[in-house]
Order: C-alpha cells, then sequence, then structure tokens
C-alpha cells in the first residue's frame, strides 16, 4: 500500500537520504561499474550523471504510477526495456548534439545504465511502493548521489592520470597513469566511503551530546 | 588452433586471469549483494552462467545478420537487453508452471541474474571488441561468469576477516570490502600486458 500524502518535510527526507546519509553508491553500494571503469574523466562523470538522471526520473514516476498494476515478475523486464529505449534517445542526443568522441568512449557504458542496480532498486523497487512525488524525489536524489561520487572520483582519476580538469591542464609534475585503471577506482570509493561514514558517526556524537549533555 | 582450444583459451583467462569484475566493474554491485547471503552465491552463480550462455547464443547469429550501420549500433545495445528479457520471461514462465520448488527458491534472484552488467557487457563486449566463433563467445561467457563466483566467494571470505575489532571504525564493511576489491584488482593488473580483453 502505498504511504499517503507527504510533505515538504518528508520528501527532503527522502532526498537527502540517497544524496548524502544513505548514499546510493558510498552506503548502498549501487551504481559502482560506471564508477570504477569509465569514471577516468570529469566529462564522462557529468555526461553519465545527465543520463542517468534523465532516464531514471521518467522510468521511477512510470513505475510509481503504474508499476503496482504490472505482475511483481515482470516488473524488471519493463522497466529495464523501457530505460534502455530511454537510453538510445540520450545516447542519440551526446552522438549527435554533444560529441561523438564522447558518445564513443562512453558507447559500451551508456547503454548499460539500463541493467545497473540504480533502476533495480529505485525504479524497480522503491517508486513502485511510493508516491509519484516521493518517487521523483528519491529518483533525483540517487542521480544526484550517483553524480556526486562519479564526479569527485573521475575528477581525481583524470588529476592524476593526466594533470588536467575538465580538459584543462593543471600543470602537475607528477602524473599516475595508472589511475585510470579499475583498481584506482576501487581503493577511491573505499576511502570516499569510509569518510562518509566517519562524518555521519561524528554528526551523530554531536547530535548525542547536544541531547544529553550530561 | 581449433576451436574447441580457443574456447577454453577464453574460459581459463576471463575465469582466471581477466576477471569482469576486477578489469571491468561489471557486477561490482550485483555481487556485493549476493554475498550477504553466501547461501545463494552458487545459485546466483548457476543462474548468471546459464543467462549469460543463453543471451550470447540467441545474439551471435542476430549479430551477423544486423551488420554496422550507424542506426544498428545505436539499438544493438537494446536488442541485447531484449533477448536477455525475453530469456528472463521464458525461464520464469516455465519455472512457474512446471518447477514451482525451483521458482520458489530463485525468483528473487533470478531478475538480478538475467538482467544485469554481466549479461549484457559480455554481449556488447564480444561484439565490441572481439571477430570469434561462436564456441569462444560461449567460452568467454562461461569464464566470465566462473570469475565472477570465484570472486564472489574470494569476496565473502575476505569480508568474514575483515570483520574484526582492529579494523578503524570507519572501514569496518563497505569501505574496506571496496579497499580489498581494489588490491585484488591491483594484483591482476600485471596480467594486462599478456592478455586483455577487455
Amino acid at each position: 500500500m502505498k504511504k499517503s500524502f507527504l510533505g515538504l518535510r518528508e520528501l527532503a527526507g527522502i532526498f537527502l537520504d540517497t544524496f548524502i546519509s544513505k548514499n546510493i553508491v558510498l552506503v548502498q553500494a549501487i551504481g559502482l561499474c560506471p564508477i570504477v571503469a569509465i569514471g577516468i574523466n570529469l566529462k564522462y562523470g557529468v555526461a553519465l550523471t545527465v543520463c542517468t538522471a534523465a532516464v531514471l526520473l521518467p522510468t521511477s514516476l512510470c513505475m510509481s504510477l503504474w508499476g503496482s498494476r504490472i505482475p511483481s515478475w515482470l516488473r524488471p523486464p519493463v522497466y529495464t526495456v523501457a530505460a534502455s529505449l530511454l537510453l538510445i534517445l540520450a545516447a542519440l542526443v551526446v552522438d549527435q548534439w554533444v560529441s561523438h568522441e564522447l558518445y564513443a568512449s562512453l558507447y559500451l557504458f551508456l547503454p548499460l545504465m539500463a541493467v545497473n542496480t540504480i533502476f533495480t532498486y529505485r525504479a524497480g523497487g522503491f517508486s513502485v511502493s511510493n508516491r509519484p512525488a516521493a518517487a521523483l524525489v528519491d529518483a533525483l536524489g540517487s542521480a544526484l548521489g550517483f553524480g556526486l561520487a562519479i564526479c569527485v572520483v573521475s575528477g581525481l582519476r583524470e588529476m592524476a592520470a593526466f594533470g588536467t580538469l575538465w580538459g584543462k591542464p593543471l600543470g602537475f609534475r607528477l602524473l599516475l597513469p595508472e589511475a585510470v585503471e579499475p583498481f584506482a577506482g576501487f581503493i577511491l570509493l573505499g576511502f570516499m566511503a569510509a569518510f562518509l561514514k566517519w562524518v555521519k558517526s561524528f554528526a551523530d556524537r554531536k547530535t548525542a551530546g547536544k541531547e544529553d549533555p550530561v | 588452433m581449433s576451436a574447441f582450444g580457443q574456447m577454453m583459451l577464453f574460459l581459463l583467462v576471463t575465469a582466471l586471469v581477466q576477471n569482469l569484475v576486477l578489469t571491468t566493474g561489471f557486477g561490482t554491485s550485483i555481487m556485493l549483494r549476493v554475498i550477504r547471503r553466501p547461501g545463494d552465491i552458487w545459485v546466483f552463480g548457476g543462474l548468471l552462467t546459464g543467462f549469460s550462455v543463453l543471451t550470447v547464443l540467441a545474439f551471435y547469429p542476430l549479430d551477423r545478420l544486423l551488420g554496422t550501420g550507424w542506426a544498428v549500433k545505436m539499438l544493438r545495445p537494446a536488442v541485447i537487453i531484449v533477448i536477455a528479457a525475453g530469456w528472463y520471461l521464458a525461464v520464469t514462465l516455465v519455472t512457474r508452471r512446471w518447477m514451482p520448488e525451483f521458482y520458489q527458491r530463485t525468483h528473487r534472484l533470478m531478475p538480478l541474474a538475467a538482467l544485469n552488467n554481466v549479461v549484457v557487457g559480455i554481449a556488447l563486449v564480444i561484439n565490441y571488441q572481439f571477430e570469434v566463433g561462436i564456441l569462444s563467445a560461449v567460452g568467454l561467457a562461461l569464464g566470465s561468469c566462473g570469475g565472477f563466483l570465484l570472486l564472489s566467494w574470494l569476496t565473502a571470505e575476505g569480508m568474514e576477516r575483515l570483520d574484526n575489532p582492529d579494523m578503524p571504525h570507519s572501514f569496518r564493511g563497505l569501505p574496506a570490502t571496496l579497499v580489498y576489491m581494489g588490491i585484488l584488482a591491483l594484483a591482476l593488473m600485471g596480467f594486462n600486458r599478456v592478455f586483455n580483453f577487455f
């Protein structure tokens, strides 16, 4: 049964949950593949974030509106095929109106977003059992939470491997070309997840200290 | 080298040396979810292998017919996803009707096993990277899933050992697991000079 009408406060809570406190990548371990594999350049990170948001939002909205009418065993192929068709449009836009080189670099990974666990657990999971507003806000939080992780990792790896950021040279003398390898993605994500966990426990301790000054 | 020999080469290399998860990241999130219940690892691995091979077998002849036009290049990934979805529906309908106990045991894992980066990624990579025969494509699918299974077991074992009180609080759980996988990926990197499939 779907929850009753949600106020702005609850919607803000849903957004902040998937965006930061239960970040889709760093806490829930969803959507790791593109970050590890192709998150080596800030442009790729931004492109994948925009494409993910452009596909996840309508898919989540549709699953929230009509998903409960579809038998549970039939939902996965429905939202996966729907997402893949939307991603064809996104790929077309990237290839025709953004950059051929960008599309060529993302050729393998852009369509793979349709079978990314982000869609499985957010569009196919959360959205079906929640109202459209909550589903949209969750989708936005998930896409931006994914974007936060991939952009930070991509930016750091681009700086380390190429000495550039967004293609602009930064004048670094020491370069680490191995930063484009998947191991660097895994290790960076591990440290980012640890940092987020530390920040959350620090915030929790401060809150607990304020509530119980004794 | 004979076709069977090539198939075995692809199978062994992708299972042991060029692990799909550690070299491309395909299936990382799924693997981290599945290993939370160690009893599901083998069941999921079997389902994943089945769906990967079926998708490769169905897509391979179709790919030869599709050609290499611009529109086809755009549509190819969606075709693979539709094939994978078709196999998922076929297996679900058959097991719901004729193998209800098997369906009860696997219905939670089946959509994850059929519609994921590993299944679609293998078919895409075969098209993108290689000019191989059907046997080699099947060998690559079998080996990739075997490598996935091996890594799932290694990660589950590693997570048990990482779960100890000496681990700093912030690193417990997912952070330590990701760093552990990074170190495994670094170890495999040395083989990239000899074999570089992905």
